[in-house]
């Protein structure tokens, strides 16, 4: 944690954790073991010792959300996102803020609370050294007759009560001048050897580093309650009878004493609050039936897997308060290139700036931040978008990737062709507004770049392949003519009848999915093979029917022997000529190969072998 | 102790039908015509007719009043859409969790003292009791991680589905081990009142 806003995340999502872990025990205190009890804190250590927010996640409340509103909000900057990588508070970096001022205050107390408590160890220690040397028979006695390991004692005047100190070279400490009961050293040994003092010192640092937290602080204190509840249940399970009594009797005694909190340390008497509660779990004392241990996991468990892995937001308020609306946005991770292409998509569709927002770079957010409320992120390209048909699912051509990311172009359908321009009404010939985009992944989010302005292409659709667009291209010369082979991949956003229906088709939503696969767009890779006439005009009329036969490019393997024939006549007002078209389900390749291989045929002559190479000077984003 | 026969038997009824209603979901639309509210105020009657022969039923009466109205309140479709709360939902798993749990024991222990010598029922309630925790378990994690695992949401809702049909045969057989605790205890036509063994 290196700034305010990261600690206030940290400590916000314990704190709900710790509300659940309070309602919980109230629930269920009269019904499960101090065992039980006191382990189920250990879900909220991991949910302190774990760093929240990674990946977008929060824990039962959108603190990430919030906490970045806040931080939007005072500072104006909305280019960053906090990201805690240890849970810890590490030195304060930035002094000219009031946010960093604020931080390094709490950096300062919580080292002065964490420094305290080492001296306050370490001066007891040294105090220890000086103390006489207590009677050690009876300390003895005890642990034989109860199966422990003794330490060594001593004895201090004017203390009221035992308690144990140290870890690697405990020493119980007794008070001198009073006789101390087989029960109070038995409690202190069953300390010693489930080494109880651990827990209180990762109880004091973690409420060092949570020190302005209440409900965190109240925690601590009721773990450690919780902590000598099970070792009085401990103590109970090896007494019997009347002995149990006489415990409780000395618990009762000890209401009114006061006592010390120092780390490493552990002691029987906690304050009169807490032992009158410990007093009611000794009335409630049995032992617990067999299989309660399987309960205690099973809740544990079913509380543990989801207060650590949280959940992802999955959209975004729709909210009036700007500063909340982008900070739901930014906190809304694509977690996927396609889901961020679809949030773009949708982007553009809406014009909503919080769409965009999810799916901006950070260095964007600053400038769409600074929209007025209902002004629409497009800008010019806005213009475009006036007649763009709702009912159409958008489409996505081309979806390959390149380097770290992937890039493709998002094509719109206008309902109607733009003023000035013709459309035959017909699918193939439709007119796309084209964008060609890119996807990265930043800081753990997908984002997108648009690599160009929306373009109006007018589509010439055939067969699958839209010439309209641009291509993966194959070209290979053969006599006078040059072959063709235009290679597109296509997947069309999904229509979900959720959101309502057009007729007999689902209307395709308009809200983003960020976590959205590219299996689930429906897609297909299709092929085109035209030939051009590269030969003297004059010659023309040598060419009666051309032919081609092509493994398909999904499968440049397949042998000729079972490959069709297309042959065609030629007709000169056509060009190119087409020859055949292919879709080819959905293959995805790695890398398209480095060459295709056909055979050609020119008035039903014999095959000519030939070979098409990749076309650079055009490429699959080039209009 | 004496206890009335057709309470008892009553109560086991109650039981069984409870976790019928509490397992099997049947909807229509949005609503769902076997309700799991529904299931918790059947075992709320079953505990109030058994809490005669076992006491510390009664104990479990404030847990289950507690998830008769979440489920009441989740089964309202117009309500439900503004109470999806994880944490609410975490809370109620870990109390059904412990209340199934001890319930099926407190079950087992009646079976222990109805059941005749040479029956086992005791044996299989506590089975089904140790079943019934990591089938809860085991089952509300793979939902939640169906939820947060979309790259695998292929094999996960196989998974929930796969779970779906464990759950409802094991709720289906615990209907039956409850059925046959049931009949143990008798019809109406014989005596109408039955001694227990005295508690220890």
């Amino acid at each position: 944690m290196g700034d305010i806003w990261c600690f206030l995340l940290q400590t916000l999502t314990a704190s709900g954790a710790a509300a659940l872990l309070l309602a919980l025990k109230a629930l269920l205190r009269d019904k499960l073991s101090p065992r039980w009890q006191f382990a189920v804190w250990g879900v909220l250590a991991a949910v302190l010792l774990f760093p929240a927010g990674l990946g977008g996640r929060y824990v039962l409340f959108p603190w990430p959300a919030l906490v970045e509103a806040l931080r939007s909000a005072c500072t104006g900057a909305f280019d960053t996102i906090p990201a805690i990588s240890v849970p810890v508070p590490l030195l304060p970096g930035d002094l000219q803020t009031i946010p960093g001022f604020l931080y390094l205050l709490y950096w300062c107390v919580g080292v002065v609370l964490f420094v305290q408590g080492i001296a306050d160890y370490v001066r007891l220690r040294l105090a220890l050294r000086k103390a006489n040397p207590a009677a050690s028979r009876q300390v003895q006695a005890v642990a034989e007759r109860y199966h422990l390991k003794a330490c060594p004692a001593v004895e201090i005047p004017g203390l009221t009560t035992a308690f144990v100190c140290g870890m690697r070279k405990p020493v119980l400490v007794l008070p001198a001048g009073r006789p101390t009961d087989d029960k109070v050293i038995l409690h202190e040994l069953l300390h010693l050897k489930y080494r109880d003092a651990v827990w209180g010192i990762l109880i004091c640092v973690l409420r060092c580093i949570h020190w302005c937290n209440p409900l965190l602080w109240y925690c601590a204190g009721r773990a450690r309650n919780d902590l000598e509840s099970l070792c009085d249940q401990r103590v109970l399970e090896r007494l019997e009878g009347e002995e149990r009594r006489e415990y409780g009797r000395i618990l009762l005694n000890m209401a009114d004493e006061k006592y010390g909190c120092v780390p490493g340390t552990s002691s029987i008497a906690n304050g009169g609050k807490n032992i009158g509660r410990r007093i009611e779990a000794i009335a409630r004392f049995r032992l617990y039936p067999q299989g309660m241990g399987l309960v205690s996991w099973c809740v544990a468990i079913i509380l543990l897997v989801p207060l650590l892995t949280g959940m992802k937001p999955q959209t975004v308020w729709e909210t009036q308060e700007p500063h909340l609306q982008l900070a739901s946005a930014r906190t809304t991770y694509c977690s996927t290139a396609a889901g961020a292409i679809d949030a773009y998509a949708k982007s553009v569709l809406t014009g909503k700036t919080a769409y965009r927002a999810m799916c901006a770079p950070l260095s964007e957010q600053n400038a769409l931040a600074a929209l007025e409320p209902g002004e629409s992120w497009l800008g010019e390209d806005g213009r475009w978008l006036e007649n763009v048909n709702f009912y159409e699912p958008y489409q996505i051509w081309n979806y390959a990737q390149s380097g770290d990311g992937y890039e493709c172009l998002v094509a719109f359908i206008p309902a109607k062709p733009p003023a000035g321009y013709e459309w035959d009404g017909t699918t193939s010939g439709r007119w796309l507004l084209v964008q060609h985009v890119r996807a990265d992944l930043e800081q753990g989010r997908w984002v997108v770049q648009p690599m160009g302005s929306l373009e109006l292409v007018h589509g010439d659709q055939r067969d699958g392949v839209n010439l309209g667009l641009p291509a993966w291209q194959y070209t290979g010369d053969c006599g006078d003519f040059r072959v063709i082979f235009y290679y597109q991949n296509r997947a069309d956003q999904q229509r979900n009848g959720d959101v309502g229906w057009s007729g007999l088709q689902p209307v395709p939503s308009t809200v983003p999915e960020p976590d959205l696969l590219y299996e689930n767009w429906n897609h297909q890779t299709v092929t085109m093979v035209a030939a051009e006439y590269i030969g003297a005009p004059e010659d023309q009329a040598k060419y009666e029917t051309i032919g081609i036969a092509m493994p398909p490019i999904w499968d440049t393997e397949e042998d000729y022997a079972d490959l069709n024939w297309t042959t065609r006549e030629v007709y000169w007002d056509e060009s190119p000529i087409f020859l055949y078209g292919e879709g080819g389900g959905m293959w995805e390749p790695d890398e398209l190969p480095d060459h295709l291989e056909a055979e050609f045929c020119i008035n039903g002559g014999d095959p000519i072998p030939m070979k098409l190479l990749p076309v650079k000077e055009v490429g699959p984003y080039d209009f | 102790m004496i206890s009335d026969r057709a309470s008892i038997r009553t109560g086991l009824t109650y039981a069984a039908w409870g976790y019928l209603f509490l397992h099997v979901d049947i909807n229509i639309g949005s609503i769902s015509i076997l309700p799991a509210f529904v299931g918790d105020l059947l075992l709320m009657s079953a505990i109030h007719c058994l809490s005669a022969v076992r006491r510390d039923l009664s104990l479990l009466k404030p847990l289950l009043i507690l998830m008769a109205v979440w489920h009441g309140i989740q089964w309202l479709p117009v309500v439900s859409q503004y109470v999806d709360i994880l944490f609410l939902d975490l809370l109620f798993y870990a109390v059904a969790i412990y209340f199934h749990f001890q319930f099926l024991t407190d079950m087992a222990a009646l079976a222990t003292e109805l059941q005749p010598p040479e029956a086992h029922l005791d044996k299989t309630l506590l089975h089904f009791r140790t079943l019934y925790a990591l089938l809860y378990t085991a089952f509300h994690l793979v939902q939640y991680g169906n939820t947060i695992l979309i790259r695998y949401r292929a094999i996960t809702t196989w998974v929930v589905i796969g779970g779906t049909i464990i759950w409802v045969l094991a709720a289906i057989a615990l209907m039956v081990s409850l059925f046959s605790l049931r009949n143990c205890v008798g019809d109406e036509s014989a005596e109408q009142t039955l001694e227990l063994p005295p508690k220890e």
